[in-house]
């Protein structure tokens, strides 16, 4: 189980944050300022940590620098200071996303996600077929000098094709491998997700396919 | 050249020239009224006692005596009023003697030549070689009665001197302009450095380094001019600081309001309640959007200039802002693709950084779910072109003229899902419209909107 540590002096935020969180099976530790983060951060192992900016005694710039130089956690700034003249100061500080206030529960949890991901699986290949260069660390596509950036499941699902180019996948197998094992949707969701995924190539103009081999599934081609 | 260096040296200059003439007149007007008379009664004491000397010696050889006074120093004309005339010393210029002046002379009167010398505004009548401008009197010689008009040779006795006033007066002229032109340029390089500062400070740089070491009027304007910027420097910074406390102390109540309400909704709720709370969360976004966007507009509409200019890179802020909305492209499937070659851009960062912001969301609300938006960034000699472009409904063209209107929503009757205050676009004119660029917009119905912005890339200074 991940944990999670939540920085914030309003109490009621980190209602808020935990109660969403627990409710996807994360662990969570609260802490009311920079001050009481750093003591918990002591104690014991977290995976990534939440923090507003404006709190009283340390607030959450100091608190990310001081994270960012002694330990290996990713940070994301919730705060309601919305000003890019913040957002440059919080990345430039080190911090790893920033989220600003008022939010949707399931950005935030999207986010803690993405972020977690990239965090565990920093030696992840990246991929290169054709005139595609899949990087997997930032989780764009580069065709011809642009940068594509893919909704996530339809970038997993083409990672893990051109991870394997030619080699023929049954949807089941696909839903394992890019979705997960405990997925509820149905077979279909992998033929929406192939169909845009070809859209999208048709306007590439690019010599990479991904063909239905009938009664079996689906395999990326290189000509 | 309207400077005030040429200004200031033009002044003192003419001031020099002014004054000198008009003291050369005063001073002329002085020997009208005294000197001249002094002068004629110095000049007349010298004719008495030439014209005595010559009564008392009668063995004396007129010719010569009169020679020997010429050669040293003297114009002298004698005349018995009939056949003998006769010029000692250095000739006369002129020889305009009035014929009545030899008559009364020769009855025994004086004539006052140079006291009656007419008065003249360039001529003082002391340096005139004039026969008129003499003394006249009686002597007697060999039984003859004579006439005889004397004047110093001044020519003769102050020719050294006039040589040296010329070399004064020319030395005073010459030096004196060019120690004005010199001096003037010494008093008006501060001037051109507060100038050049105070456009630094129209750019929005403050820190600006005066020197203040002279102890005159102009090394105060300095320091008071250096507290001046200072106090700017932190006004814009109060300013800057109160926008995003304000900012701040509105938007934490309303991310309370809306995680709660989005608690409240994971509960078991009849269909009519769940709607209740979707127009509470929904009226929360509008109100969290107009506190920005009001915010952004106060700071853009009291504005003439560019305050807050900085250089930064345009791609790395664009590509920020697709990061930061990311969830959004997300949550309508969406693909980003962009090509952004890192280019320098001299501007206010975060009110464009608002333009970005505003043509992405547009984009996202009003393209295709699952579709696709492009950003394209083009740099050439003199401008930075962005664009973006969805492939969404596209605008129709009587939309187009109004998108720009504050608290226009496109479609506002059939798609009422579509969230805004109406006010992003005209905030991204007016940040463009500050910049000196332009904002064009695209858009064929069912094809999608291409939002092209023209930024003048101007040199940094």
């Amino acid at each position: 189980m991940k944990t999670i540590l939540i920085v914030d002096d309003d109490q009621h935020v980190r209602y808020l944050v935990k109660d969403n969180l627990i409710k996807e099976g994360f662990r969570i530790v609260e802490a009311a300022d920079g001050n009481e983060a750093l003591a918990k951060l002591e104690k014991e192992d977290f995976d990534l940590a939440i923090a507003d900016i404006m709190m009283p005694n340390m607030d959450g710039y100091e608190l990310t620098k001081r994270i960012r130089s002694q330990y290996d956690l990713p940070v994301i700034l919730l705060t309601a200071k919305g000003q890019i003249e913040d957002k440059e100061k919080g990345y430039l500080l080190g911090t790893d996303d920033y989220l600003v206030k008022p939010f949707e529960p399931k950005e935030l949890l999207f986010r803690v996600n993405a972020l977690l991901r990239r965090y565990g699986k920093a030696a992840e290949s990246s991929v290169k077929a054709g005139p595609l260069y899949i990087n997997k660390k930032s989780y764009e596509v580069e065709v011809n000098g642009r940068t594509y950036i893919l909704p996530l499941k339809e970038f997993d699902l083409l990672h893990f094709l051109a991870s394997r180019p030619n080699q023929v996948f049954s949807r089941s197998q696909l839903i394992e491998n890019v979705w997960g094992l405990d997925f509820e949707g149905d077979e279909r969701t992998v033929d929406v997700h192939i169909k845009r995924l070809r859209a999208r190539f048709v306007k590439l103009n690019i010599n990479v396919t991904i063909k239905t081999i009938r009664g079996v599934g689906y395999s990326l081609e290189v000509q | 050249m309207k400077t005030l260096y040429s200004k200031i040296a033009l002044t003192i200059i003419a001031i020099m020239l002014v004054s000198s003439f008009v003291s050369f007149f005063v001073s002329n007007m002085y020997y009208q009224r005294t000197l001249k008379s002094q002068n004629d009664e110095k000049v007349t004491k010298l004719a008495e006692e030439t014209s005595s000397f010559l009564n008392e010696h009668e063995q004396l050889n007129m010719d010569e005596y009169l020679d020997h006074i010429g050669s040293i120093g003297y114009q002298i004309y004698v005349t018995d009023g009939a056949r003998f005339n006769q010029f000692y010393g250095a000739d006369y210029r002129e020889h305009n003697l009035p014929a009545h002046a030899v008559t009364e002379v020769l009855n025994g009167q004086v004539y006052h030549g140079i006291s009656a010398f007419p008065h003249t505004t360039f001529v003082t009548g002391f340096f005139a070689n004039e026969l008129k401008n003499t003394v006249g009197i009686q002597f007697e010689h060999d039984g003859t009665v004579y006439a005889m008009f004397i004047r110093p040779d001044i020519t003769l006795l102050f020719s050294e001197m006039h040589v040296m006033f010329a070399w004064l007066i020319v030395g005073i002229l010459v030096l004196s302009i060019l120690f004005v032109l010199i001096s003037t340029k010494y008093i008006v390089k501060p001037i051109s450095q507060l100038t050049d500062a105070t456009a630094i400070i129209a750019n929005g740089k403050f820190g600006i380094q005066l020197n203040t070491s002279r102890k005159d009027e102009i090394g105060a304007l300095s320091a008071s001019f250096m507290k001046m910027a200072s106090k700017l420097d932190k006004a814009n910074e109060m300013r800057k600081e109160f926008i995003s406390n304000i900012s701040h102390d509105i938007q934490s109540p309303l991310s309370n309001i809306k995680g709660y309400m989005n608690l409240f909704k994971k509960r078991k709720l009849t269909p009519e309640e769940r709607g209740y709370i979707e127009i509470v969360e929904g009226e929360v976004d509008r109100l969290s959007s107009l506190t920005n966007q009001l915010l952004l507009l106060s700071s853009i509409d009291s504005k003439k200039d560019l305050v807050n200019r900085a250089t930064f890179d345009i791609s790395e802020q664009i590509k920020l802002v697709i990061k930061q909305y990311q969830w959004h492209l997300e949550e309508k499937g969406m693909m980003v693709s962009y090509s952004l070659p890192p280019v320098k851009y001299s501007g206010d960062p975060s009110l464009l950084y608002s333009v970005w912001e505003n043509l992405i969301t547009n984009a996202i609300k009003y393209g295709n779910e699952s579709g696709e938006i492009s950003i394209h960034l083009e740099t050439e000699m003199d401008h930075v072109t962005i664009e973006f472009q969805d492939d969404g409904e596209g605008i129709s063209e009587r939309e187009v003229e109004r998108i720009f209107d504050r608290f226009y929503r496109s479609d506002t009757s059939r798609n009422r899902e579509v969230k805004g205050t109406g006010l992003g676009l005209s905030i991204a004119q007016s940040v463009i419209d500050l910049h000196d660029g332009k904002m064009l917009v695209q858009s064929k119905k069912g094809e999608g909107t291409a939002f092209k912005v023209i930024l003048p890339q101007k040199p940094d200074n």
